[in-house]
């Protein structure tokens, strides 16, 4: 299992878990009708990802690239049930990045990005500003 | 009561002063009973843990469903006011795209009113409108403000002659003369068929029979091309000045009467209205 996605729709947001490169990407709006079921795989293939790289004997880094701009409660949830994998995966010795990375003009997810960041001990978690002529 | 079993065993007297062979065996099995009951108040302890919990993660669960419900609401309230701001943004675009299109064809009507197509002078309603305000300035400054009455020359002969082409060709080389020879701030007009009106304010008479001498010579000397050879015109002219206050159509008809004079006494000159010059 070297990648793992799911293309963008209205309410779900675009997965792009590239395992072999080790460069996951999320992005786009996540209100999806039924999280658990959204997300039940997205946990899933990362869980087992995680398993693998556990038995590493000297884990590359892993970074996760996240660029949301809405995400309901539930989802939040699962971005921190997420954060939480990545978290034990960093305590225990791999080396891993999230970039959270959001509008300049989009205050809220700013701080929603620096509000999962406080739980973060082991990962390095940064707030990204994204340029403003890219998009 | 184990105890009691114990003290059977020995001499009475002698167990009733507290002394037994068997006493840290006796304290191990009492801690270890009352660890047992411990035991008991630790697994209700936990027992209590785990329902406070289950209560309090299902209401979270709840929480969040409701959450997300009042959510989705909003956000599709969001994406509707978002498209109706949409909707408002190019009905306002189109809104000054048809208010610009309205200024440009105000703009352009007024322009349409106010230059005469032909010779590109002012058409005569905006030279008598020009002028009303030149007449309100002149009570101010005090200076003069002098009326011109011009007309071509035998331009019924061109016209019959060469064809009307020829003529209206006179009329815009007339135009372009009338003014190149005037100063800036001076009114030239078409007031009509081969007729032209200029008004020149804060004008003295004698500047305005200079300037009015020079556009008839510059007439005079003055060749349009056509066909094979050339034409040429004359101009008379009639200057009056304006009184005061009076009527503007009083100078225009002296400035008139000026124009018949110099009509009259073989045009191609200019006349200067001056009481003791009518009599």
């Amino acid at each position: 299992m070297d990648t793992f996605s799911r293309p963008q729709t209205e309410r779900s947001p675009l997965i792009d878990f590239d395992f072999a490169n080790r460069r996951l990407r999320i992005e786009g709006e996540s209100y999806p009708e039924d999280a658990a079921s959204f997300f039940g795989p997205v946990f899933k293939s990362l869980a087992a990802f995680l398993a693998e790289v556990s038995a590493e004997t000297r884990p590359a880094p892993i970074l996760l690239d996240l660029r949301m701009s809405y995400f309901n409660s539930s989802s939040a949830k699962a971005l921190m049930n997420l954060f939480q994998m990545l978290e034990e995966a960093a305590r225990c010795g791999t080396p891993v990045d999230i970039n959270w990375n959001y509008d300049p003009d989009d205050e809220t997810m700013q701080e929603f990005g620096e509000d999962f960041g406080e739980d973060m001990e082991c990962v390095r978690f940064n707030l990204c500003v994204l340029d403003a002529h890219v998009f | 009561m184990s105890s009691d079993l114990l003290h059977q065993d020995g001499d009475g007297s002698q167990a009733d002063e507290g002394f037994s062979l068997y006493a840290q065996e006796e304290a191990v099995i009492r801690r270890a009973e009352g660890m047992i009951e411990q035991l008991d108040v630790v697994s209700n302890g936990v027992k209590t843990l785990a329902d406070a919990y289950r209560i309090g993660y299902r209401e979270t669960v709840r929480l969040v469903r409701i959450s997300d419900r009042m959510q989705l609401e909003l956000h599709e309230a969001n994406r509707i006011l978002s498209a109706q701001a949409e909707d408002l943004k190019q009905l306002n675009d189109a809104l000054h795209k048809e208010i610009e299109r309205r200024e440009r064809l105000e703009h352009e009507l007024r322009r349409i009113a106010s230059i005469d197509e032909l010779t590109g002078v002012h058409t005569r309603r905006y030279v008598l409108e020009l002028t009303e305000y030149e007449q309100r300035r002149l009570m101010r400054h005090g200076k003069g403000l002098i009326v011109l009455m011009m007309d071509l020359d035998h331009f019924k002969r061109i016209n019959d002659q060469f064809g009307h082409a020829a003529g209206d060709q006179l009329l815009r080389d007339f135009g372009e003369l009338l003014r190149g020879g005037l100063r800036k701030g001076d009114i030239a007009g078409r007031f009509g068929g081969e007729e032209f009106l200029a008004v020149l304010p804060e004008t003295e008479l004698d500047v305005a029979e200079s300037i009015a001498n020079r556009l008839c010579e510059q007439t005079r000397a003055f060749r349009s091309p056509w066909k094979d050879g050339s034409l040429h015109m004359t101009i008379s002219i009639g200057l009056a000045e304006v009184e005061g206050e009076e009527p503007l159509e009083r100078a225009i008809s002296r400035a008139d009467q000026a124009l018949y004079e110099a009509k009259s006494a073989g045009r191609d000159r200019v006349v200067t209205y001056r009481p003791a010059s009518v009599r």
